[in-house]
C-alpha cells in the first residue's frame, strides 16, 4: 500500500475529513428539513453532541442475542465507507488503480448488507421486518445503481474511477449520473424510499434494539454514506484539470448542494410503500438505465 | 410542484418555533406553570396530594407538624390540587418553569405547623341587631339558603364518589 493512498484513507478525503464532513451534511439535512417545515432545526454541533453522548451510554445487555455480531456490523459499514471515500478521485490525476471503481461499487453495498444482517441479528420483529424491506429496496434500486456504474464506464473505456471521473461532456456519462442520483435516497434510506428504516412504523427497523456505542457507530456510518454517495457524484461532475485546491472546494460544495438538494426532495415527499418504490425503480429508473447502456454499447460499436 | 411552493414560502416566512432555553416570556395569565403554595394559609389537609395523579404532591405528617413537598419534575400541570384546595392556599405561576437538568432539581418542600380549622366567630350584637330592624333581609337570605339546600342533593349525586365516601 503506497503512501498516497494511506494520505486518501486516514486524511483527506479519508477518515480526517469525512467524520466531521459527515456529521456536517447530517446536520445540514437535518436542518434544511427543519426550515422548510418552519422549525429551527438542531444546532451545527448536534450531531457530534449526539455521537458523544450516544458513546457514554450503557448497552443493556439481552439474552439470546450476539452481542459481538451487533458491534460487528456497524464498524464494519464504518470501515467499508472510509476506504470507499478513500477511493474517491477527489484530485486530478489521482493514484487509483485499474478497476477500483469495482472495489468502489462493492464497499458501498457493505452498510446495506451489514443493515440486512443487523436486523436478522437483533431478534427484533421490527428488526427483520426492516431488514426485508431494506434487503427488497436494495435489488430493486441496485440495477439501476450498477448500470447507471456500467453506463459511465462504458462511456469513459474503463473502470479506473480517476480516468472515469475526468471524462469531458458525455450524454451517457451525465444519464449514469442521473441514475446515481436517483438511487442515492434509497441507499442513504431517505424519503420517499425509507420503508426500511421508518421510525413510525417499526421503530427504526434493524436499529431498534440498537443503544450506545454500536448506535453512535451506526450513526457514524451513515454519516461517512452521505459523504461517499454524494462525493462520487461530485467527483463525476466536477470539471477535469484545474488546481487541487479547486478541486477539493468544489467537491465539498457540490456534495453540500446535494445534500440540500437530497434534503429538499425528503421534505417534499412521503414515504412511498415498499411496492411503490419497487415499482418506481424497476419500471421507470431500470427502463432509463437500460436505454442509457444499450444506447452507449451502441455509440460504441459504431464508432 | 404545489409542495415545492409551500417549502419555499416556508422558507421565506422563517421559523414558528422557539429555540431553548425560551428567550420568549409566555404573555398568557392562564399558563399553567408551576404550583405555589401559601405557607401562611395552608392548613394541611393533604388533599392536593390525595388528588395528584402524577403524586408530584406529597404531604406527610407527624403529630401537629407537617411536611408539603412538591417535585415539578413529576407534575403533569393538571390543576387538580388547585380545583380541590378548599382554602385557596395554591395557585399557578403564569411565567415559564426554570430549565432543570436532574429530575428533583426543583424540589420544595416546606415544614409548617398544622392550623386548628378555624370556628365561626359568634354573631356581633351589631349585626343581630340590624337584622332585627331589617326582617325582610333576613327573610331573604334564609330563601336563598333553603334554595341551596335544596339543590345540593342533585349536585351530590352528579359527583363521582369520594374515597371517604367510598370507605
Amino acid at each position: 500500500m503506497n503512501a498516497t493512498l494511506l494520505i486518501q484513507f486516514f486524511l483527506f478525503p479519508g477518515l480526517l475529513f469525512a467524520v466531521p464532513a459527515g456529521w456536517f451534511y447530517v446536520w445540514g439535512e437535518r436542518k434544511a428539513i427543519a426550515r422548510m417545515q418552519r422549525r429551527i432545526g438542531p444546532p451545527l454541533l448536534q450531531p457530534l453532541y449526539d455521537f458523544v453522548k450516544l458513546c457514554g451510554k450503557r448497552t443493556p445487555s439481552r439474552r439470546g442475542i450476539e452481542a459481538n455480531l451487533l458491534r460487528l456490523w456497524p464498524a464494519l459499514s464504518v470501515l467499508s465507507m472510509a476506504g470507499a471515500i478513500a477511493l474517491l478521485p477527489v484530485f486530478p490525476g489521482g493514484h487509483g488503480f485499474a478497476g477500483d471503481a469495482v472495489v468502489l461499487v462493492t464497499l458501498l453495498e457493505i452498510p446495506s448488507i451489514c443493515f440486512i444482517l443487523t436486523g436478522f441479528t437483533s431478534g427484533s420483529i421490527f428488526g427483520e421486518i426492516g431488514a426485508i424491506r431494506e434487503a427488497i429496496l436494495n435489488v430493486a434500486c441496485n440495477a439501476v445503481f450498477l448500470l447507471s456504474i456500467v453506463t459511465i464506464a462504458v462511456t469513459a473505456k474503463t473502470f479506473r474511477l480517476s480516468d472515469i471521473a475526468g471524462v469531458s461532456w458525455n450524454p451517457g456519462h451525465w444519464i449514469g449520473v442521473f441514475g446515481i442520483l436517483l438511487c442515492i435516497p434509497a441507499k442513504l434510506r431517505l424519503n420517499p424510499f425509507s420503508t426500511s428504516s421508518a421510525e413510525q412504523e417499526i421503530y427504526s427497523g434493524p436499529l431498534t434494539e440498537y443503544a450506545g456505542a454500536a448506535l453512535a457507530m451506526w450513526e457514524l456510518a451513515h454519516g461517512l454514506e452521505w459523504v461517499a454517495l454524494t462525493g462520487l457524484v461530485a467527483t463525476l461532475v466536477m470539471p477535469a484539470g484545474g488546481a487541487g485546491w479547486l478541486h477539493a472546494t468544489l467537491f465539498v460544495a457540490i456534495s453540500f448542494a446535494e445534500v440540500l438538494l437530497l434534503s429538499t426532495l425528503a421534505a417534499a415527499t412521503g414515504r412511498l410503500t415498499l411496492e411503490r418504490s419497487i415499482r418506481f425503480y424497476w419500471r421507470w429508473a431500470a427502463i432509463l438505465a437500460v436505454l442509457a447502456i444499450s444506447a452507449t454499447f451502441y455509440a460504441r460499436f459504431v464508432s | 410542484m404545489s409542495i415545492l411552493h409551500l417549502l419555499f414560502q416556508n422558507l421565506r416566512h422563517g421559523t414558528v418555533s422557539y429555540s431553548l432555553p425560551h428567550k420568549h416570556e409566555c404573555t398568557s395569565d392562564q399558563y399553567r406553570g408551576l404550583i405555589v403554595n401559601d405557607a401562611a394559609r395552608c392548613v394541611g389537609c393533604g388533599q392536593c396530594a390525595y388528588v395528584c395523579p402524577s403524586d408530584a404532591i406529597e404531604v406527610t405528617r407527624s403529630g401537629d407538624n407537617y411536611s408539603w413537598s412538591y417535585d415539578p419534575g413529576k407534575c403533569a400541570f393538571c390543576g387538580s390540587c388547585i380545583d380541590r384546595c378548599k382554602p385557596q392556599t395554591l395557585t399557578m405561576e403564569s411565567k415559564l418553569p426554570p430549565l432543570y437538568s436532574t429530575q428533583s432539581e426543583l424540589k420544595q418542600v416546606l415544614n409548617m405547623v398544622r392550623k386548628r380549622p378555624v370556628r365561626p366567630a359568634a354573631v356581633p350584637a351589631a349585626v343581630a341587631a340590624k337584622s332585627a330592624v331589617a326582617p325582610a333581609a333576613v327573610e331573604a337570605d334564609a330563601q336563598a339558603a333553603s334554595i341551596a339546600e335544596s339543590a345540593k342533593p342533585a349536585e351530590q349525586t352528579a359527583r363521582s364518589p369520594r374515597k371517604e365516601d367510598l370507605e
